[in-house]
């Protein structure tokens, strides 16, 4: 059994809905966009957990609170049975080495003032964990495993002298050089073109066999959680819908939302014929979360006022498999 | 070592590739033109300005005490080249005139009885003991009284039809005699013009020269009468006066133009005349005559004339190039101190914010909406209107606009993800601060500093014009408060004057322009969507 590396209590973020003066002396209620509300997962060593939603559905903002990049509103995040959310900032920072991320744009996320050398060495310079030649010696090491030979080509160049899959590239080199054991990756693939994706991907995956590197997985691409994910989850409006390997999750779905995400995902057959089940219209905002069921407004299988009323609660079904709903109860 | 081949400065390479880009710009390449002439200019200007700007004075040695440069409201002395009849200094006898035997040989002497007076060289006496003239008169005790007496002439040429605006006459002199006490010496300066009209009924303070068709002009240097036989070095000035134009007649009103009504051969004499009023001892006297020199100011001076100062009149040449200096040091130090004030305050607002953003960002609208030139001004007069002052005071007010320009890009910049890719690492708010954001509003720094000159610059001339200038500067504001404050252009009318305003007005507008060209092209590279298509 391997051992769980970053388990998520309870974890929620509430951003505050700031109003202007005059508004808030009319009205006392607060507002918030209930971004997460209330997760519970764990992700082991080496595992690939992927993050599945619509845009809005919180996943994002849950990579973040991972990273602390966003302070959670309450909940804890145990790295190895620690708390980081109740840390201070110079508790935390040598723990960041091992916490890691990659941003979605590789257009935004390098300084584009600053080139590959420097953006590689900068976590090593932050981090004061090497100096010096040490600092070269690991930058071209970094750059020959995410595929950037020869190295010394790319270390004088300036972000804007790359192209989409090498920034990936670039980006992912950063987060791998303080040899971590955990990395979130928001999308990493969503920007490139679809003929590079899959060349990062399996270049990430790769990476994470060979340094033991678990992901949380971003994406709102279910076949492509599929192919990479060992886990997946569900997200839909700041909760946890579905939870489960990735096989027993794509073959046997078992939550309504679930069902309707598999059904949309296009098939590259046109005789095949499709499941019959769609859902319609938008995700309701997240200031005003429908009551109950999350998803009732907008479910298939709606089966009355206990949807309304009761928030369902994430159960285990089958082996590993959780589901957070009324018909499975 | 193989970490240094790296370039891990993006600074170099940034500039580069800011100089090709410019180069392009035929605008800021004619605003760097000018402004490299304006900054060769200041840098240089102890070499091209000929005079002190604040007290220039006649170069040489005046024991009695300093000459002015030149006479007041002087024209440009190529007005000549326009068919003006103009006058220029002249210095009709120098310092070395009484310093060498060989310089005593252009003088022609004249002594009424030479057994008694006798003139030599001293080679070692002087104020300086570096030599002067040393006259003698000797009688013995059995000899008759009488007056006697020794003229020293020294001939020359005057070039201009113009009359010069005033002469000044500087010498030292010690008198060392044992005499009876009765007997006095007496010493005057006189000018002769050859060939001129007599000049009947002419008399000035003393005796009366007209002598067949010379006009005489004299002034008396001493009358020495012998309480003390001895006296110490005397230093004087003698020079023409108008101090007495309402108490003489109208022909002494400019003695000046009595004297050299225009060019021609002039003898400048100094008469030395012993009064001896008789007694049995054997009388000895000894004049001595040092730092003899004869000064004529002309009415015109220099490129540009001279100011309006009646007691030190400025060359207004020298004061237009070392005002360059002070145009330049205000702009740029008010451009840098408060653009480096304005960077800090934008970046700490747009990056901290909240409760820091709030204040400090009221506190710069509390500036932006204060009226600015009469603060500045009242500032300007509290504090003292000294050069550090001026620069202080224009950059405290001059730093809102690029601070909220800086908030507001900071603001935008720390979303972006390559701040939080930093955060991820671990980076502290002052390492963001420093390498992340930073770099990437240095293009906006340059453009306001390019920007912010030439605004430094009109209100330091601003201030200057309206009188809070320092005293020991002299800048183009100030010359034109100069001018405004000698009532030159009412009393003489402006365009006699121009010359007094016009360059200092040309200087600050080039000067700002040049600023304003460089930041329009550096505006362009900076913008692309002005960029022109070619």
């Amino acid at each position: 059994m391997t051992e769980t590396i970053l388990k998520v209590e309870k974890l929620k973020k509430w951003f505050p809905i700031t109003r202007g003066l005059l508004r808030s002396l009319f009205s006392r209620r607060e507002l918030y966009v209930r971004a997460v509300d209330e997760i519970d997962f764990e992700i082991k060593e080496r595992e690939i957990f992927g993050l599945v939603g619509e845009s809005g559905s919180g996943k994002t903002t849950t990579g973040r609170m991972l990273v602390r990049l966003i302070e959670p509103t309450s909940g804890k995040i145990l790295y190895r049975g620690k708390d980081i959310v109740s840390m201070s900032d110079e508790e935390f920072k040598p723990l960041r080495k091992k916490l890691q991320m990659i941003f979605q744009d590789p257009y935004e996320s390098l300084n584009p003032k600053m080139t590959v050398f420097d953006i590689l060495a900068e976590p090593l310079r932050v981090q004061n964990v090497a100096h010096g030649d040490e600092i070269y010696e690991r930058v071209c090491k970094i750059l020959e495993d995410v595929e950037l030979t020869p190295p010394q080509e790319f270390l004088q160049r300036y972000p804007h002298e790359l192209s989409g899959g090498q920034r990936q590239r670039v980006a992912t080199g950063r987060a791998l050089i303080l040899n971590p054991e955990f990395i979130v990756a928001d999308e990493p693939v969503s920007m490139l073109d679809v003929s590079i994706r899959a060349e990062v991907l399996n270049l990430m995956l790769q990476l994470s066999e060979t340094h033991g590197i678990a992901f949380l997985y971003i994406t709102h691409d279910l076949a492509l959680a599929r192919h990479l994910c060992d886990t997946i989850a569900v997200m839909y409006l700041g909760k946890i819908m579905e939870l489960a390997s990735a096989d027993s999750l794509i073959k046997e779905p078992l939550h309504p939302y679930t069902k309707a995400l598999l059904a949309a995902v296009p098939v590259p057959d046109p005789t095949s014929k499709r499941a019959e089940v769609t859902i319609k219209g938008e995700i309701p905002s997240p200031v005003n979360p429908p009551s109950g069921c999350r998803f009732h407004t907008r479910c298939p299988q709606f089966i009355g006022e206990i949807c309304k009323k009761e928030t369902p609660s994430l159960v285990e079904i089958g082996s590993h498999h959780y589901v957070a709903c009324h018909l499975y109860r | 070592m193989a970490e240094r081949r790296v370039k891990t400065s993006t600074l170099a390479a940034g500039l580069k590739g800011f100089w090709f880009q410019f180069r392009k710009s035929k605008r800021g390449m004619a605003g760097l033109f000018i402004l490299c002439i304006h900054v060769i200019v200041a840098l240089m200007a102890p070499f091209i300005a000929p005079n002190d700007p604040i007290r220039p004075t006649w170069p040489g040695y005046f024991p009695a005490g300093e000459a002015p440069l030149a006479f007041m409201m002087c024209v440009p002395s190529w007005y000549k080249y326009l068919g003006r009849e103009v006058s220029e200094n002249m210095e009709v006898i120098d310092g070395y005139t009484f310093a060498s035997e060989q310089a005593l040989q252009k003088w022609n002497v004249a002594i009424s009885q030479p057994t008694r007076v006798s003139l030599s060289y001293n080679p070692t006496g002087g104020t300086l003991n570096d030599g002067c003239i040393e006259i003698t008169y000797s009688r013995q005790a059995n000899e008759a009284a009488g007056t006697s007496s020794i003229r020293l002439s020294y001939r020359f040429t005057y070039p201009y039809k113009a009359h010069p605006q005033r002469f000044w006459i500087h010498a030292s002199y010690l008198i060392n005699g044992t005499v009876s006490p009765s007997t006095s010496v007496h010493v005057s300066f006189s000018f002769f013009r050859e060939d001129a009209e007599p000049l009947a009924n002419y008399t000035y303070r003393g005796p009366t020269y007209q002598k067949d068709s010379l006009l005489v002009y004299e002034y008396p240097l001493i009358t020495y009468d012998f309480y003390s036989p001895v006296s110490p070095w005397r230093h004087m000035w003698t020079r023409s006066t108008k101090r007495e134009i309402f108490e003489k007649p109208w022909w002494y009103r400019a003695p000046e133009a009595k004297i050299f009504p225009t060019s021609g051969n002039y003898t400048f004499t100094v008469d030395v005349t012993f009064n001896d009023q008789g007694g049995a001892r054997t009388q000895q006297v000894k004049v001595y005559l040092d730092n003899l020199q004869v000064l004529l100011y002309g009415n015109a001076y220099g490129l540009l004339g001279t100011d309006a100062d009646p007691a030190a009149p400025r060359d207004l040449f020298s004061s237009l190039i070392y005002g360059s200096r002070v145009s330049i040091f205000v702009g740029l130090l008010v451009a840098l101190i408060s653009v480096t004030i304005g960077l800090t305050i934008g970046l700490t607002a747009g990056y901290i914010g909240g409760v820091v953003d709030e204040g400090l960002m009221r506190f710069a609208d509390l500036l932006m909406v204060l009226p600015t030139l009469p603060l500045l001004i009242v500032l300007a007069y509290i504090l003292s209107p000294s050069i550090w002052n001026i620069v202080m005071v224009l950059s405290f007010l001059g730093w809102m606009g690029f601070s909220r320009n800086i908030r507001s890009v900071t603001l935008s910049l720390r979303e972006r993800s390559f701040v939080e890719a930093a955060k991820v690492v671990g980076a502290g708010r002052f390492y963001i601060i420093r390498k992340h954001i930073f770099p990437n509003v240095v293009p906006l720094v340059y453009l306001a500093l390019s920007l912010s000159v030439p605004g430094a610059i009109i209100s330091e001339a601003s201030l200057s014009f309206l009188g809070l200038f320092d005293p020991n500067v002299m800048s183009w504001g100030r010359m034109i408060n100069e001018f405004n404050g000698s009532g030159v252009a009412v009393t003489k009318g402006f365009s006699d004057y121009w010359f007094w305003v016009i360059p200092p007005g040309i200087a600050i507008s080039s000067l700002a322009i040049s600023f304003i060209l460089i930041g329009y092209a550096l505006d362009e590279i900076l913008n692309p969507k002005l960029r022109m298509r070619r």
